[in-house]
């Protein structure tokens, strides 16, 4: 008799979330940091300090899980908690599935809560940035014109980490089927799948005509903003799609190959 | 039941199982004996479905051990448990997977074993660890319990208690129970059948109390006389 597969999922995400804590933790109180420090320097011009600590933040808050996804895997070997994750009676994508939603969930979690703090801080400042945007791109744009473009960016990122933690997860498993030496094939493995990865996203590519230059200053800013929408909305699928194969040939080595 | 046909398997140069075929014992508990290396641990994870057989295959209920993992409660020798849960969070963790736990049994082993649900896995002792990967087995009504090596390392008070529960929840006919171990003395009390394993070969295999009887010696003895002739 088993529990339901939702139990048995969440059950395995906690597991996850809980081991992720000290990086989340460690994110979201820099952010909160920062947000106060500005907070207490706002008599200076906080809006230009700002930019560089959430730039930081930022590639912290999405570099984090793709790191985060080689301690999720090997930690269950280096502790021996493999022996229990395999005598569950729960499948590869399962296991795998839970591994990824908790990565995805730091993400989400680390990024937004920077971006949350910038917008906080820059909010009083938003009318004069859209201004200097407009004087710089010659053009009466709104800022809400550029909301498509920000949350396709967003996307394109999520799925661009999916990419990186399916190679991830695919070079830990071929890894760990070779006794000696699993270190170095791991990082070889890891290596050659990016290539390969790229390789196979070219195929797409060339056959839907999207340019990825764009020129945004001048009076076709609406469509040039357009194109970079849709340039990056093929290329979240593409991502998307070579994950998604990656993920699955990982699946079959974990179920069909991985031992102890 | 749980077959073994003409199961290989090896790591490397090291032949850990040879043309194994064993049927093990339903509603049982069966003893798997012998030296170090002899091929118990494989067999206990061929069942579980940590290991895949090279050569063979290895039959539960009529199924690959894959598909029957939900029957199965597994206590490797190593700890498997995650050093940051407390008791209770490993309690729930394993039970969410399971929907034979019983939690009223759950809360009287506990007891038993002098286990509290606040004691964290990475700051206990060795045998309060072996108490807890049991607990966790027990707590189970699984169709099968698969313990590897429960005693090894363990102080006598806590091997003692260690069989007790075992004899306590045992559910004869209703559950097969193998122990796999190289201290028969301490369990020669509480197998109904033996195999004896040597260098991935079954060397010996049948009733204990019958092999007892008719040789006029302890399982200890006829262990030491098999591996003696097979040598």
């Amino acid at each position: 008799m088993q529990t339901s597969a939702w139990q048995r999922f969440s059950a395995l995400y906690n597991k996850e979330m809980r081991e992720l804590r000290p990086e989340i933790v460690i994110v979201v109180a820099t952010a909160v940091l920062i947000c106060l420090a500005m907070y207490c320097k706002s008599g200076v011009d906080a809006r230009n300090l700002l930019i560089f600590p959430i730039f930081l933040l930022m590639g912290l808050a999405g570099f984090l899980p793709f790191v985060a996804s080689f301690k999720l895997l090997g930690r269950e070997w280096s502790t021996n908690t493999i022996y229990l994750i395999m005598s569950l009676p729960v499948s590869g994508e399962m296991i795998l599935g839970a591994k990824l939603a908790a990565l995805i969930s730091q993400y989400l979690l680390g990024t937004l809560v920077v971006i949350a703090s910038a917008v906080f801080w820059v909010q009083p400042h938003l009318p004069e940035i859209v201004s200097s945007i407009n004087s710089m791109t010659g053009s009466e744009v709104t800022l809400i014109k550029f909301i498509p473009g920000i949350a396709m960016a967003y996307l394109l990122s999520l799925t661009w980490l999916f990419y990186l933690i399916s190679v991830s997860f695919l070079s830990q498993f071929i890894g760990k089927l070779f006794t000696r030496f699993n270190g170095m094939i791991t990082l070889l493995v890891f290596l050659v799948t990016l290539f390969l990865g790229g390789w196979l996203m070219e195929i797409p590519r060339s056959f839907i005509n999207t340019s990825s230059s764009f020129n945004i200053i001048g009076p076709n800013i609406q469509s040039s903003l357009q194109q970079a929408v849709l340039f990056m909305g093929v290329n979240s699928a593409i991502y998307f799609v070579v994950a998604s194969l990656v993920m699955f040939i990982s699946i079959l080595i974990y179920r069909y190959r991985v031992e102890l | 039941m749980i077959e073994f046909k003409g199961v290989s398997k090896s790591f490397g140069r090291t032949v850990a199982l040879d043309a194994v075929d064993v049927t093990f014992a339903t509603g049982k508990i069966t003893g798997l004996f012998g030296p170090n290396g002899a091929g118990k641990s494989t067999s206990l994870k061929l069942i579980s479905g940590l290991n895949r057989p090279d050569r063979g295959e290895v039959i539960i209920d009529g199924r690959d051990p894959f598909y029957s993992k939900v029957q199965i409660a597994y206590l490797p020798e190593i700890d498997h448990l995650y050093p940051w849960m407390n008791i209770r969070q490993a309690a729930s963790f394993v039970s969410s997977f399971y929907g034979d736990w019983d939690q009223e049994r759950y809360r009287e082993l506990l007891s038993f074993l002098n286990l509290d649900e606040e004691m964290k896995l990475g700051k206990i002792s060795k045998g309060q660890r072996a108490k807890t990967k049991l607990l966790l087995c027990t707590a189970r009504r699984s169709k099968y319990l698969l313990l590897d090596e429960p005693l090894s390392g363990i102080d006598i008070l806590t091997r003692e208690q260690i069989i007790q529960t075992l004899i306590r929840d045992f559910r004869e006919g209703e559950q097969s129970i193998i122990i796999s171990t190289h201290e028969i003395a301490e369990v020669e009390s509480l197998v109904d059948e033996v195999i004896f394993l040597d260098r991935g070969q079954v060397r010996l295999q049948g009733e204990a109390e019958q092999l007892r009887e008719d040789r006029g010696m302890s399982l200890v003895d006829i262990m030491k006389e098999a591996f003696r002739n097979a040598n």
